[in-house]
């Protein structure tokens, strides 16, 4: 089907320049789809909230992959047993219809004087790593890693995918109840319910509010659950969106709901559902980023909207317990990578409540993959370490240099303390903000090698 | 629609929760913090055999007097011959001395690297940066191989933040990647070997001959993969260890039709007829082989544990016609061409 799709508008124009057009794309379509049934082509997705670090995860997995022989990868066993010949990076296949990761562009900023982090997702984008190695029987091959990067709010959309509008503008409302500018809400909600759809004027206006409303509520309060998530992408445009509005709950049906509930079938079925199915729904293994430290600073709401949020999208997916020959004809999830990001910036001892924090927020997450059957991996990782820790007459500590080149070290407060969490003292701590460190231009990473062993490994045999 | 769930966390520590917790610091720092010191921590005393010392001090004194009552006696017979024969006894003493400690000592190799093993399934499980500085200082201890002491030392200066699971994985990763490939090729060189020569051997006392020379080479051989000393004691108690957990678990295990589930579909599909003896004493060497081979390495397989079918597979793939001939095997494919040769 997707091919017909790709084929475009032009699919019924038998003009040569169109048929050519076609059969190459059929043709490309065809090799692509055979080096996937040979085990040739792996397709990662990498999720997570907004600010979950994907960017940065993507560059510097991408980063320590081209560098293997230098890069510190003792965990990973291709480049451990010298088995990498050469990686090279790609601009997506072009069967994959994405703009280009600009993997170069992010590694200027971590090798610039001084390095600054990967510019946060726009817009989707993806690039294609492909890996020649030879397989422990001494077989010279090739893989071909596909890797998608796209902003983390659009993901929680995938939740509207099955709902109708009334299930979820009651949901909604419920969630914006709970916000600090609920009242904000309620006021925009009486002026949507008393809105006049013939005024084309209004309805921008109204528009335009609810997608600012919903912004500044995302920045402010980071409000994990509030949709559509599209709309929360600086420079990115959608015509056509739902809003939430807590007057029409218990209300009649009435031109105003049979408007918004066009908006909501409109926005599900225009885009977020080609979304999920041209980009998500052909994943092999899915990693899923949490930033475990930014939920403790926060609160326990943040914690069970983090964790319901991860529940709803992963819930999307296919899984199964065996990565089959005929995976590639209806793509399944065979294994879901857990993973609390930024670990660089608590002492290594709490590596270990990081995990355990990581297991209670992805806990309905976990529970529905191993439950189909997909192997689940939870780790504690530092895509781009800031720190390195040492020891002081205060104990271990953690080092670093901020942006003017001052060396400071740190302590962070404890993560968990008899199985409890503690937001009251991580509230109350700012820890500084260090520069990332680079060895001989490769970012110094915790545990990417161990990334690298659960997510390829296997396919390099 | 899920109206979120109660997790029973995130209530404010009361005053004993807080009084472990760390509450945060931050400093300047004028110079780069010392690295991550190991702690030094004791070794463990293992329990001593206080009756073995009683008998070999009984023998000892016995020795000692019949020594001194047959020098005695030499000295009445003749100075001359008693001053021989206090040299000749000198000799032997110190000769027996020194074979003594270092028999000794080289047979220690063997429970030190069974007790460094036993603390790596420890660490595995543990996680913690503790148990793993304790299991590198016993690493340090017990292993002699400097590549492996060097990479052990490159996680702990340059990754202080690898847990005791993380270190264990990587250390089974490096001998999975740098050791294993070796020790392998070395048991389907011996296994080959003896069942060669065992095809060609025309007497019963020839073959036992050649399994023994054959696994006592294996076993030399794959000792030095594993960075240990051969001696006499190491063979001999790495083979009583080998018999008494591998061949009397059941004396069936050596028929090769019981063997053959092992060797996978694949493998045992290519078989026809009677495998002859000489396979039969590659079964059992590659038995061996990987026997020891788990014996030796400081670390548990954590995956991959090598199969007889692999050790197996790679005899009969990098073996010839005719040297599968000798051996008694015949593969299917061949059967149409010539007949098998049975001895």
């Amino acid at each position: 089907m997707s091919i017909i799709t790709d084929l475009g508008d032009n699919f019924l124009d038998l003009s040569k320049e169109s048929l050519v057009e076609g059969l190459n794309k059929l043709k490309s379509h065809g090799r692509h789809q055979w080096q996937r049934a040979r085990r040739e082509r792996l397709r990662i997705g990498v999720a997570g909230l907004s600010r979950a670090g994907k960017s940065s995860f993507i560059t510097s997995l991408v980063r320590q992959l081209e560098a293997s022989d230098e890069s510190d990868l003792l965990g990973f066993s291709p480049a451990l047993e010298n088995r990498i010949d050469a990686v090279e990076v790609l601009p997506p296949d072009d069967t994959r219809g994405l703009v280009d990761f600009n993997y170069k562009k992010q590694l200027t900023r971590l090798t610039a004087t001084p390095p600054s982090f990967p510019e946060p997702t726009a817009v989707i984008s993806g690039l294609d790593i492909s890996i020649s190695y030879r397989s422990r029987k001494g077989k010279r091959k090739n893989l071909v890693i596909e890797i998608t990067d796209f902003p983390g709010e659009w993901l929680i959309d995938l939740a509207m995918i099955g709902m109708d509008f009334s299930t979820w503008n009651r949901w909604q409302c419920s969630l914006w109840e709970t916000r600090r500018n609920g009242e904000e809400f309620a006021e925009f909600s009486k002026r949507l319910f008393a809105l006049n759809l013939e005024d084309q004027h209004a309805v921008e206006r109204i528009r335009d509010d609810y997608r600012r409303l919903l912004m500044t509520t995302r920045e402010s309060e980071q409000g994990a659950l509030l949709q559509p998530g599209q709309l929360c992408t600086k420079g990115h445009v959608v015509d056509v969106f739902p809003m939430a509005c807590a007057e029409l709950i218990d209300e009649n049906p009435s031109a105003l709901s049979e408007w918004l509930e066009q908006a909501f079938s409109h926005y599900v079925e225009g885009t977020v559902k080609p979304f999920f199915e041209r980009y998500l729904s052909s994943i092999d293994r899915q990693v899923v980023l949490v930033d475990v430290q930014q939920v403790l600073t926060t609160s326990q709401t943040k914690l069970d909207e983090t964790s319901e949020a991860l529940s709803l999208i992963l819930g999307k997916f296919d899984y199964t317990d065996d990565h089959s020959w005929f995976n590639w004809l209806r793509p399944e999830i065979d294994k879901t990578c857990f993973y609390a990001t930024k670990a660089d910036r608590v002492l290594p001892e709490d590596h270990l409540a990081l995990r355990k924090i990581l297991q209670r927020v992805a806990r309905d997450a976990m529970r529905f993959s191993k439950s189909h059957g997909a192997a689940v991996v939870i780790d504690a990782i530092g895509a781009i370490s800031t720190t390195t820790s040492g020891r002081t007459s205060d104990g271990e500590m953690l080092e670093g240099t901020d942006k003017n080149g001052k060396l400071q070290a740190y302590q962070n407060p404890s993560l968990l303390v008899d199985d409890e969490l503690c937001f009251e003292l991580n509230q109350s701590f700012v820890a500084p903000e260090f520069v990332p460190i680079m060895n001989a231009g490769i970012p110094l990473h915790i545990r990417l090698d161990s990334v690298l062993e659960q997510l390829v490994a296997d396919w390099m045999e | 629609m899920r109206t979120g769930k109660v997790i029973d966390v995130g209530n404010k520590p009361d005053d004993t929760q807080l009084k472990d917790a760390r509450k945060g610091i931050v400093k300047e720092l004028d110079a780069p913090l010392p690295q991550v010191e190991i702690i030094e921590v004791p070794e463990e005393v293992a329990p001593k055999k206080t009756w073995l010392r009683w008998v070999v001090a009984g023998i000892s004194t016995i020795v000692g007097l019949e020594v001194i009552r047959a020098t005695s006696f030499a000295f009445s017979v003749s100075p001359l011959l008693g001053w021989a024969t206090t040299a000749v006894f000198s000799g032997v003493g110190v000769a027996l001395t020194f074979k003594t400690v270092g028999w000794y000592r080289a047979g220690k190799q063997l429970e030190q690297r069974a007790r460094l093993k036993s603390a790596a399934i420890d660490a595995y499980a543990a996680r913690s940066t503790k148990v793993r500085d304790n299991w590198v200082n016993d690493a340090k201890q017990t292993l002699t191989d400097k590549q492996t002491l060097a990479f052990i030392d490159d996680i702990v200066t340059k990754r202080a933040h690898t847990d005791s699971r993380e270190m264990i994985t990587h250390v089974d990763s490096y001998y999975r990647a740098k050791k294993d490939p070796a020790a392998q090729a070395l048991i389907a060189n011996r296994a080959k070997r003896a069942a060669l020569g065992i095809g060609a051997s025309p007497f019963a006392t020839l073959d036992m001959a050649i399994m023994v020379w054959q696994s006592v080479k294996l076993c030399d051989e794959l000792c030095k993969v594993y960075g240990i000393t051969p001696n006499n004691r190491v063979r001999y108690r790495l083979v009583s260890q080998i018999l008494k957990n591998t061949f009397f678990s059941g004396a069936s295990e050596l028929v090769l039709s019981e063997v053959l589930p092992e060797m996978g579909v694949s493998l045992a599909g290519q078989l026809v007829g009677r495998a002859g003896q000489g396979f039969a004493a590659a079964v059992v060497v590659s038995r061996f082989g990987l026997a020891a081979n788990k014996a030796l390495r400081p670390v548990p397989y954590l995956n991959q544990e090598p199969k007889l079918k692999s050790s197996l597979a790679k005899i009969i793939f990098n073996s010839g016609a005719s040297e599968l001939t000798q051996m008694g095997v015949k593969l299917i494919n061949e059967q149409k061409t010539s007949a098998p040769g049975d001895r």
